[in-house]
């Protein structure tokens, strides 16, 4: 097996490994509980006043049957996984008879959108920025370095905590909270899509400014280290222009490690990405799982856990596969 | 010595290293230089400033390591004095540089044709692609190496093959003048033997001077017209690598070539005891005085020899020599 | 093999331990980080031993007053006195933070070491799991265990944590340990007749005893972050309080935007405080160990 296909395989099982896991606990917590989780489920949505009497007793029927809950933990779990890939996640007690699906479909590209565009500003802006301070050096980088060590580390909500403070309450520049105005009408009309991108300003905005600090100073002290290297030596001797050597020489080889170090932050960022959901009311999948929390709507709640354990992974295995294309170490094997 | 038969004309260079006290002199007043179409040998123990004076010859020297004072003139003309984008064009194109290990010196994400071909357009070849393509692979079978590694990344090279790689980006754009720091050490004996061999047909074949600095003093013997011995960064003999292994002038030289085990005969092979001064503080008078064999008291403890002519083509830095 | 004590090993241990902790007075970083973790430490656990009420009941002071010269910090919506709620926050924040700090950093030194070391099927195996607690989303399954098991006590904040805390520190432990077994000193203790028990000791140990205390102060930097995370959210310790709480119940009753900018402020600060000690002991530590990375 070539070097690549080997990769591949220890990565993908990896994946597997963790959705597994996932799945266990996700099987497991619930039933974890004394009672029977369906039944618990059902009194909560009667005591909601969503489903009364008969109905409830004929959805307990209809639903032990789906999961069969009928039989033993091994054939329950079987169950579980074949409902799962029919895709049937079962029903929000909340908002009864909305299926998990619908929830997330709605959500979902809310938070894609957020993430994408703050991940990958942050990633790339942090990347070009830290690169250039790292190479020419000179009093601003050395400055910029302990705003960024600070901003780095504080956490999404935190920045957000003030830029809330500043730009909303004090100033009333952004709106605080939402995915768009009030009473606003979803379409894809030109006056909606400026009302979603305003309010989407305040969210990514705190997501980006603090990823940034932490790729700017990864990529900044690589490249310092980097510039003693040999090659760069010769690249110079070479006599060829400063910025082909930056570009070409320097920057190139410190992107493979970060491109591992986003891989492997992507978990947190989108932990982080949920946080910021729940803080802004964003109506992507987060605010969804933080609402679901508050009422302890727990379909929903298993559901979008899966979802993102689920993404996540393939994100990740998605990161493994273009890995070896840009680091040619991996691709052909080192002798 | 006419200035038209040089090359390279290295006049009171001095190069020194910053520390948080006095500077380290590395190279300290040296003047040599390399005639046209010459293997010029610089030889000389570990520290002894070798490796800063290809640096400072080739103007890579960094910090914390300056230049402090003297001439370089390449051609006639004081590469020390030339602005930047002046330098940059004569880098590569009339002096390269063979650096001394050859692990790290090739960049590991790019593959061996583009790296040779960036050296090529940015000097002004308007090549096809097609062109570069073939220039590329002329180098590489000038080293020895098959076309196939044109499309390699170093990483999947040996150590001999990325040195051969070196080589062939160091002549591709037939320079003058190349300096080669320590080509061999990192090196099995084979792998050595072929490189040396290289480089003289190089010089051979494209009429460049080579600058060979190694401590490797078998190495020195075998393809070095000239050769310059360094010590305590002075310069204290050179001459024809013939005149200098016969009859060695400067007692450390004599401690340098008697140090090579002959496979003919018996000979006693001597070391010499103590160690290299701290080049911080070197030793008043002559540098060598404190472990030199033939020491004359009261003259080589506090007056330092100048580097003068003993006969022709010969300097020597040294009281016993007038 | 016999494990040879002899007195040069043990001198040679104790120089080795001299030395570090003379390196570690010199380091500006973590002269710095260091200080400001103390100051946090002593101010806490001082000012909750000298408080004469109890911070967490709710309703001993007259409700939000800003800050003034009888309440340092103001008061809080529900009638807390701001300043004493801090001190008790940090002092639980970091009673989490440590803890699971010495969990996780133990468990995954011990992980880490017997991946590292033995190598073959063992350290497979033990990759594949521990990359996948490194990879698992830990918010996710956080919420989903706090779902249905209410957390109400420190203890429980920290066992949770305690689960994902081992990944890193195993993954790094490891590496460390595959580099340092393919060192020369290990090869010249070898052959120098010391057994692998001896070279553990001597060689590694040292070593591995800098690093681990680098990996310590990052456990504890994550445990801060993760736990207020959490907290912020709603998953934390409801009867307990810790920095995160104060967020949790600031924002809970709409603290910005009520004006009460005290009340979220000061834990805010505090965290900030927290959290960039840590790192600087983190990387304090981290420059001793690898002088390179001295700028």
């Amino acid at each position: 097996m070539s070097a690549y296909k080997r990769y591949l395989v220890q990565r993908a099982t990896t994946y597997i490994v963790v959705i597994f896991i996932a799945l266990i606990i996700n099987f497991a917590i619930p039933r974890l509980i004394p009672g029977d989780p369906i039944r618990g489920i059902i009194q909560r949505m009667t005591f909601q006043g969503t489903i009364v009497g008969k109905e409830a007793e004929e959805l307990v029927k209809e639903w032990r049957a789906a999961f069969g809950l009928d039989g033993d933990y091994l054939t329950q779990f079987i169950a579980y996984l074949r409902e799962l890939v029919k895709g049937n996640m079962g029903y929000s007690i909340i908002l009864f008879p909305t299926t998990v699906n619908e929830l997330i479909a709605r959500s979902l590209p809310w938070t894609i959108g957020l993430l994408a565009v703050t991940a990958t500003t942050s990633w790339i802006l942090g990347n070009l920025i830290g690169a250039v301070a790292g190479w020419k050096g000179g009093r601003l980088a050395r400055n910029l370095a302990p705003i960024a060590v600070v901003l780095g580390n504080m956490p999404y909500y935190l920045l957000a905590i003030i830029l809330i403070y500043f730009l909303s309450y004090t100033l009333d520049l952004l709106p605080r909270s939402g995915g768009f105005s009030i009473g606003a009408i979803p379409s894809f009309s030109i006056g909606f899509m400026m009302d979603v991108i305003w309010h989407s300003i305040l969210p990514m905005l705190s997501i980006i400014v603090s990823s940034l600090g932490w790729w700017f100073l990864s990529m900044r002290s690589m490249m310092v280290t980097l510039k003693g290297e040999d090659y760069i030596l010769m690249a110079e001797a070479k006599g060829l222009s400063e910025k082909r050597i930056m570009w070409k020489y320097a920057f190139r080889n410190c992107l493979l490690p970060q491109v591992t170090g986003l891989a492997l932050s992507l978990g947190n960022i989108m932990g982080g990405a949920l946080i910021m959901e729940m803080i802004f009311a964003y109506p992507g999948v987060g605010w969804l799982l933080y609402y679901s929390i508050q009422n302890l709507d727990y379909p929903v709640i298993q559901g979008v856990v899966l979802l993102v354990v689920f993404s996540v992974c393939t994100a990740l295995l998605f990161i493994d596969l273009i890995y070896p294309l840009i680091d040619p170490k991996i691709k052909y094997g080192v002798k | 010595m006419a200035s038209s038969d040089y090359l390279l004309k290295v006049e009171g260079l001095k190069a020194f290293y910053r520390t948080r006290n006095s500077p380290v002199k590395a190279v300290d007043d040296v003047s040599i230089g390399a005639k046209k179409s010459e293997i010029l040998g610089i030889a000389g123990e570990s520290g002894c400033g070798k490796s800063t004076f290809a640096l400072a010859v080739t103007r890579l020297l960094k910090p914390p390591g300056y230049i402090e004072d003297g001439k370089i003139l390449l051609n006639g003309v004081d590469i020390l004095k030339l602005s930047p984008k002046e330098l940059k064009k004569v880098r590569w194109s009339e002096m390269s540089y063979i650096p001394q290990s050859s692990m790290n010196a090739l960049n590991p994400v790019m593959r061996i044709e583009e790296q040779i071909g960036d050296a090529i357009v940015t000097h002004g070849g308007k090549m096809s692609k097609d062109e570069l393509k073939k220039r590329v692979e002329e180098l590489l079978t000038d080293v020895g190496l098959a076309p196939e590694v044109a499309r390699m990344y170093p990483h999947e090279l040996s150590g001999g093959m990325r040195q051969r790689v070196i080589i062939a980006m160091a002549i591709a754009l037939n320079p003058e003048l190349i300096v080669a720091d320590e080509p061999t050490t990192a090196l099995d004996v084979v792998v050595q033997r072929g490189i040396l061999q290289m480089l003289s047909d190089i010089r051979r074949k494209f009429g460049s001077s080579i600058i060979i600095i190694t401590h490797d003093m078998a190495a020195q013997a075998e393809i070095v017209d000239r050769l310059a011995i360094m010590y305590a960064g002075k310069i204290v003999e050179a001459g024809s690598v013939g005149k200098l292994f016969e009859e060695p002038l400067h007692p450390y030289t004599q401690a340098l070539t008697s140090a090579i085990p002959s496979i003919k005969g018996k000979r006693q092979l001597s070391g010499l005891s103590g160690l290299p001064p701290d080049l911080r503080k070197p030793p008043a008078g002559c540098r060598f005085h404190p472990r030199c064999p033939k020491i004359i008291y009261n003259k080589c403890e506090i007056e330092e020899p100048e580097l003068i002519d003993a006969e022709k083509d010969r300097l020597v830095a040294c009281h016993l020599c007038g | 093999m016999e494990f040879k004590r002899s007195s040069g090993t043990l001198k040679n241990l104790l120089f080795k331990r001299f030395r570090f902790l003379n390196e570690l007075k010199r380091n500006k970083r973590f002269l710095v980080g260091f200080s400001m973790l103390t100051f946090m430490i002593l101010a806490s656990t001082i000012g909750t031993y000298l408080l004469p009420y109890n911070p967490f009941r709710v309703g001993l002071f007259p409700r939000k007053r800003p800050p003034s010269l009888e309440y340092p910090l103001g008061t809080d919506t529900l009638g807390r006195n701001v300043l004493g709620e801090l001190l008790l926050g940090i002092q639980n924040s970091l009673q989490i933070a440590f803890i699971v700090a010495t969990i996780g950093t133990l468990f995954g030194a011990v992980i880490g070491f017997t991946a590292g070391y033995r190598g073959g099927t063992i350290d497979a195996i033990l990759r594949v799991i521990n990359d996948s607690f490194v990879l698992l989303p830990m918010l996710p399954m956080v919420i989903l265990i706090s779902c249905f098991t209410r957390i109400v006590e420190i203890w429980m904040t920290a066992l949770i944590l305690s689960i994902f805390a081992w990944a890193w520190p195993a993954r790094l432990v490891r590496a460390q340990t595959l580099s340092l077994r393919e060192r020369d000193f290990i090869y010249m203790a070898r052959l120098s007749g010391k057994g692998s028990m001896e070279i553990v000791f001597t060689e590694l140990m040292p070593h591995m005893a800098q690093f681990l205390t680098a990996n310590f102060a990052n456990a504890s930097l994550w445990a801060v972050l993760t736990e207020t995370g959490i907290s912020i959210l709603g998953l934390g310790p409801q009867y307990t309080m810790t920095v995160g709480m104060i967020l949790y119940w600031a924002n809970y009753y709409s603290a910005v935007f009520n004006g009460f900018w005290w009340w979220w402020s000061a834990p805010l600060i505090a965290i900030i405080w927290l959290l960039t000690s840590l790192y600087l002991v983190h990387t304090g530590l981290d420059e001793i160990i690898n002088p390179r990375l001295k700028r």
